[in-house]
């Protein structure tokens, strides 16, 4: 910001008194919350396709179950990444973890005939020790964790890749699995998966915990300033440890939930929420620096990206057109969000 | 005050700017897309497609950045264009393959066309979809990949190739040149498609008496030429005795080539491919590339929107399987390939 | 008065070089102590020494008459030493009654529904900064980068006090504010004192600790060039002596002579 701007700014806190309370109108007061940028994106993509595809089947049954399912996979992934961002932190693993459990639990079924639930036990297994792999290089070495998320998601597909192959001798293995497991992960009705159910509770355990407890203040304090944070007595590399082990746990989660759902196992299974889930996240009101957002905004996020990815299907358009409407999309909901933060630190 | 004012201003221009971008891509792909008039001039013909237009097919297929899909998506274009439907084509992202194999196909269910013609990749997913859709009342027709299931799940055809048969016939090429111990590269681990295709390749050639073995590498290196070149190339050395290399696409099957010529071993390593592409094809007419083997897709394409449509304006389809391919490319009849790419560039593969 | 902090004999050496050398200083309650001094004069060697974050090579810490040895900040902390930084240590996204509680959140509830209380952080945050002389924030939900920077010194000038900070040390916090923000900090160092705490003010502007200060410490290389109270030097003599003083004068005079700056510089 230049000189003039930042003496305008003290002004206009002068002449209000030295910092006084302004007046804010109760709709003002909405788009101070760091949800509200997400939220108009999501209300924004419904209306357009609505819209655009309400005809073909977008606003069926079907066409809802279909972009919610989406929605809430993303959900599951994109809640724990986005919370380890406002931390401060990035974990571009969580594809490869999600790989990881999908052949896990489908060799275990598939290929051993064990029961399914001993894969997911173990893909647990996999998903936290890859967590605190994460955490603990991240925190030992302040290498930015941009870097060492990536080495971490190369190396997991790749192991993926090898035991998969070197096991059963192939990447993608079929998992008819039913039962027990079949019910917690993959239940269905009339279309809508079970997979909703799972990101509501994703998100009200998120939602608690960064909003009312202490923990969840560290995780601000932590990815607002993490020396002044340390300087408090926050203790900011457990905080960035174990929501590096959460975000591994969701891609555990959403690995399960896709692998049973879709009755396959592969090691690519996930690869895409690597950008998705952070995509998501910023949609929704995460600062790529750290600090700030919500859960709920992550939510949001979370459904205007699994409107505007699924609903491209309803329309009818050339393929390569869909993919540059969704990027545009993309663009334009983040600097609207953009701008909405710019008015809630009050410098509109 | 002023440059805070002017800013928003600017940034409200800016977000006009994407919303009239938005309306122009709209109407101008819903116009792209929609049914065109035949060509023919006759009134029995414009009776014809006054009934069409009431036609809607969806084709969920695969995505154009993978070089074979271009060809067949000209197919599906023709062939709508040609008989007056409308077609939805669903491409299915390769980076996330069983995902959106499942929400395609629950797009197009959701959708309710007149038909759906469908390219069943992963079929322990999609199979279920199919049973669905049938169920909910719309006719199936499966194109290039589902050729086991298709007739259990209740699908009305199936057209395409029997990806062992296309690993078959690039075996025999390969023997009959006299290479027997051959690389299979595998760009895309996780297709099971392709992991057919190679499959059969190496039963052809271990029933012959030859060995095969497979290199990996992921899909994001695939469309790095100098990576995959490099892959081959290291793969050669550290592997003496290799005769002969069998790639699964064209661009692929090129940086073989390529490989081979850092490697100084063209001539001694006979290289074949799936699948055409303009430098493919003249790798074969100079003598660098065996043969091609030609899975056709632009008739998969073709075809499957014309048995589609036959079979809910008439309910006519022809019986069983109906083979696209494979069929084989080498210097004895590439001089009808090179007329008919320099004449229609988009239809056999890719530039 | 007996002094809270007391820094004895302290030298610091790092990798042959001596930051602080044979330096003596002490704090006391209810008393701003002034350390001055130009860049590279060794003030920030010594908010590390008495913050816990460095420990002195010779020399020893006092704290209340008792020899201390600081293994970390928290340490530090602990004896009521706390460092407010210029523009670190509030958060602008946070709103002022979580920033107020950072670490220190208080909580009601039973596990697993313990949760903070909200509304005492935000009474806690409030009725500290009207202690500190700021009337205008009155909303607790508000986010700290809407305040302004003195606001935001005095919320963490605050909070430090409240968290039982006995000693506090500023370092440089005026350096980036304009007159009349300075001003607004300068009575916060004076509220804090009246609230019975030991003040170091670290600054390098002579004006802004002739204002606030009872006893001032000018530094150079390390080591105590002047000590003295209020009253017993004026401005004028204190700004030549931060300026160089002597050794400036004595630079400037080598200019004429053989071997002196003059020569070197090629004049004739």
């Amino acid at each position: 910001m230049s000189t003039a701007n930042a003496e305008q700014s003290q002004a206009a806190v002068r002449s209000d008194g030295y910092g006084g309370p302004r007046r804010i109108g109760a709709l003002h007061r909405l788009i101070l919350l760091p949800e509200a940028g997400g939220l108009a994106s999501a209300i924004v993509a419904f209306i357009i396709f609505a819209i655009l595809a309400g005809s073909n089947g977008f606003l069926s049954q079907l066409g809802t179950a279909n972009w919610l399912d989406g929605a809430a996979e993303l959900g599951i992934v994109a809640i724990p990444v986005g919370t380890l961002m406002m931390a401060g932190e990035f974990d571009l693993s969580v594809g490869s973890v999600a790989g990881a459990t999908s052949i896990t639990i489908a060799i275990c079924d598939g290929y051993y005939a064990l029961s399914p639930w001993i894969g997911i036990v173990i893909a647990v297994g996999i998903g936290v020790a890859i967590g605190l792999l994460n955490g603990l290089i991240v925190v030992k070495t302040k290498l930015p964790s941009f870097i060492v998320t990536l080495a971490t998601l190369l190396m997991v597909a790749g192991a993926g890749l090898g035991l998969a192959n070197a096991i059963t001798g192939s990447s993608s293995i079929s998992a008819q699995i039913g039962g027990s497991a079949h019910a917690v992960f993959a239940s269905n009705f009339k279309g809508f998966d079970i997979s909703i159910a799972w990101c509501i509770l994703v998100a009200i355990i998120a939602s608690w915990v960064t909003r009312k407890t202490r923990f969840g203040n560290w995780i601000y304090a932590t990815g607002g300033d993490v020396q002044a944070a340390r300087a408090n007595g926050v203790p900011t590399d457990t905080v960035k440890v174990i929501l590096f082990v959460c975000s591994a746990l969701g891609a555990v989660l959403v690995g399960a939930v896709e692998t049973i759902t879709f009755q396959n196992g592969t090691t690519t299974l996930g690869a895409e929420f690597d950008f998705t889930a952070i995509a998501a996240a910023v949609i929704g009101g995460v600062l790529l620096s750290g600090g700030y957002g919500s859960t709920v905004g992550v939510i949001f996020g979370s459904l205007t990206y699994g409107i505007v990815s699924l609903g491209v299907y309803y329309l009818g358009w050339d393929p390569n057109l869909s993919q540059l409407f969704i990027g545009l999309f993309m663009l334009v909901a983040v600097m609207a969000n953009n701008r909405l933060r710019q008015l809630a630190s009050g410098r509109g | 005050m002023c440059t805070a004012r002017r800013k928003r201003s600017a940034m409200r221009a800016s977000a006009l700017a994407a919303a009239a971008a938005f309306l122009v891509v709209g109407t101008a792909s819903c116009t792209k897309s929609s049914s065109a008039p035949t060509t023919s001039s006759s009134a029995q013909a414009a009776n014809v497609s006054a009934d069409n237009k009431g036609i809607t097919i969806d084709f969920v297929s695969g995505p154009l950045n993978d070089s074979f899909f271009p060809p067949l998506y000209n197919g599906v274009k023709d062939a709508a264009a040609n008989l007056g439907v409308k077609v939805n084509y669903i491409a299915i992202n390769e980076g996330n393959l069983v995902p959106s194999s499942v929400q395609t196909m629950q797009a197009a269910i959701a959708e309710h066309p007149s038909a759906i013609v469908v390219g069943d990749f992963v079929t322990s997913s999609v199979d279920p979809l199919i049973k669905q859709a049938i169920a909910a009342g719309i006719p199936v027709y499966v194109d290039q990949s589902g050729q086991e299931s298709w007739a259990k799940d209740g699908a009305f055809g199936f057209v395409g190739q029997q990806g062992g048969a296309a690993g078959n016939a690039a075996a025999q090429q390969m023997i009959s040149a006299g290479a027997k111990n051959v690389l299979c590269v595998i760009h895309n681990a996780g297709n099971p498609y392709l992991n057919q295709v190679c499959n059969g390749f190496i039963a052809t050639m271990k029933a012959a008496g030859g060995t095969v073995s497979e290199l990996n590498f992921p899909i994001s290196d695939s469309t790095n030429p100098q990576k995959v070149t490099s892959d081959i190339g290291a793969y050669l050395a550290s592997h003496h005795g290799i005769q002969g290399v069998f790639t699964l696409n064209a661009a692929v099957g090129t940086d073989a080539v390529a490989a081979l010529a850092q490697a100084n071993l063209t001539g001694k390593v006979k290289v074949g491919t799936l699948e055409l592409s303009k430098v493919a094809i003249n790798d074969v007419q100079n003598g660098t590339m065996l043969f091609l083997v030609n899975e056709q897709p632009y008739l998969d394409g073709y075809y499957g929107v014309l048995f589609a449509y036959q079979y809910v304006k008439y309910g006519l389809a022809p019986v069983g399987t109906v083979n696209t391919g494979p069929s084989i490319i080498d210097k004895s009849n590439i001089q009808k390939v090179i007329e008919t790419t320099q004449r229609y560039p988009d239809v056999l593969g890719s530039s | 008065m007996a002094p809270v902090v007391e820094l004895r004999g302290v030298t610091k050496e790092f990798a042959g070089v001596r930051a602080v050398n044979e330096l003596s200083l002490s704090l006391s309650l209810g008393e701003v102590l002034c350390l001055l001094g130009e860049n590279g004069a060794g003030k920030s060697t010594v908010i590390k020494l008495l913050t816990g974050v460095q420990t002195p090579t010779r020399g020893e810490i006092f704290v209340d008459g008792k020899q201390v040895h600081f293994g970390s900040p928290r340490e530090a902390r602990e004896h009521g030493i706390a460092c407010v930084y210029q523009e670190v240590g509030t958060f602008p996204l946070m709103s002022v009654a979580r920033n107020f509680v950072v670490g220190a959140e208080p909580v009601k509830g039973r596990w697993p529904f313990r949760r903070i209380d909200m509304n005492k952080a935000s009474d806690m945050a409030i009725s500290e900064l009207r202690k500190l002389g700021i009337r205008r924030v009155t909303d607790g939900h508000r986010l700290v980068g809407s305040l302004s920077g003195g606001e935001r010194q005095a919320l963490a000038i605050g909070r430090a006090i409240h968290f039982g900070a006995r000693v506090l040390v500023l370092d440089e916090p005026t350096a980036a504010l304009g007159v009349r923000e300075s001003a607004g900090v300068l009575r916060l160092i004076k509220a804090a004192r009246a609230h019975g705490v030991a003040v170091l003010f670290i600054t390098h502007n002579a004006y802004h600790a002739m204002e606030t200060g009872d006893r001032f410490v000018v530094l150079r290389h390390g080591e105590a060039l002047a000590t003295f109270s209020r009253g017993e030097m004026g401005i004028e003599e204190l700004l030549s002596l931060m300026a160089g003083g002597d050794e400036l004068r004595e630079l400037m005079a080598e200019e004429d002579g053989p071997g002196g700056l003059g020569a070197q510089a090629g004049m004739p």
